[in-house]
């Protein structure tokens, strides 16, 4: 009985598209892989607005005192700003003028 | 071909490292293996595809005691009957299970039916229950030992020494009444 079957090849009726294996070896690899990749998107993207609420944070509260804020304040505001993005200037810009027009009523 | 010790290493050093050697050894033979079981490619890409995201994924929890590929293997036969148990309605399939429409030799692109002989060797293997035709491909096939085959159906040597035996007497017993 062993016999027969040994004696049968091992060979399978099943085959598979050609590059298969080495298609999914890759596939398999970005599956694993982009998650740091992700992760590290998601933290710039936090950090981002981490940035912008801590800065609008720091804008009101000086805005409070605005005409009692001394040049160093002013300055360090200044240098916040100018370390965000493009476009977070321009946010902030757009609510500060949309703030100052709601005090203005 | 790296052992299965510098894989663990190296995962263990650098993960995506190696787990590209873990493909590198293993991604075939988990293929073939799930292919036999699940029969059309596609759904034996699926197996062998959610087979190593969970081992890369749930690493952590292998115990170094045990053989490594009885580990792999463990993992690749519960994908292949979760996968078969999808389509009969149910979370799992039992291993107990011997439903003809499950384990057919179903139309697929992907099969030679020209290899007759090829052919009928597997008809007679999907004709036998889930854990005979476990037992038998993983002995005659990937050739791996009674105990490690044990630990990867959660059963005893003896068991599975009888259920190769069983499958054995079976396939031979079908090939000669289908010649």
């Amino acid at each position: 009985m062993e016999k027969d079957l040994e004696k049968m090849s091992k060979t399978m009726p099943y085959t598979v598209p050609e590059g298969f294996f080495d298609e999914m070896e890759e596939r398999l690899m970005q599956e694993v892989a982009p998650k740091k990749t992700k992760s590290k998107a998601r933290n710039v993207v936090l950090w981002t607005s981490l940035a912008v609420a801590a800065s609008l944070a720091l804008l009101l509260v000086l805005r409070q005192g605005w005409h009692k804020t001394d040049d160093a304040s002013f300055e360090q505001v200044e240098m916040t700003f100018n370390q965000l993005s493009d476009g977070d200037q321009q946010l902030m810009l757009e609510l500060f003028e949309e703030m100052d027009e709601l005090d203005n009523y | 071909m790296h052992d299965d010790r510098d894989i663990i290493k190296a995962i263990r050093r650098q993960p995506e490292q190696g787990f590209r050697q873990l493909l590198q050894r293993y991604q075939q033979p988990v293929y073939w293996y799930a292919r036999r079981m699940v029969v059309s490619h596609a759904d034996a890409q699926d197996v062998m595809q959610e087979t190593f995201i969970r081992v890369f994924r749930s690493f952590g929890q292998y115990d170094e005691r045990q053989p490594f590929n009885a580990w792999l293997y463990r993992i690749a036969t519960n994908e292949a009957l979760r996968l078969l148990g999808k389509r009969k309605g149910v979370a799992e399939l039992s291993l107990d299970d011997t439903s003809d429409d499950l384990f057919d030799l179903k139309a697929d692109e992907y099969v030679d039916y020209g290899n007759v002989e090829a052919v009928q060797l597997q008809k007679a293997i999907l004709a036998l229950p889930a854990k005979q035709q476990i037992a038998f491909n993983l002995r005659y096939y990937d050739e791996l030992s009674y105990e490690a085959i044990a630990q990867i159906t959660d059963s005893t040597e003896a068991n599975v020494k009888a259920n190769y035996h069983y499958a054995k007497e079976k396939i031979v017993n079908y090939l000669k009444t289908n010649d």
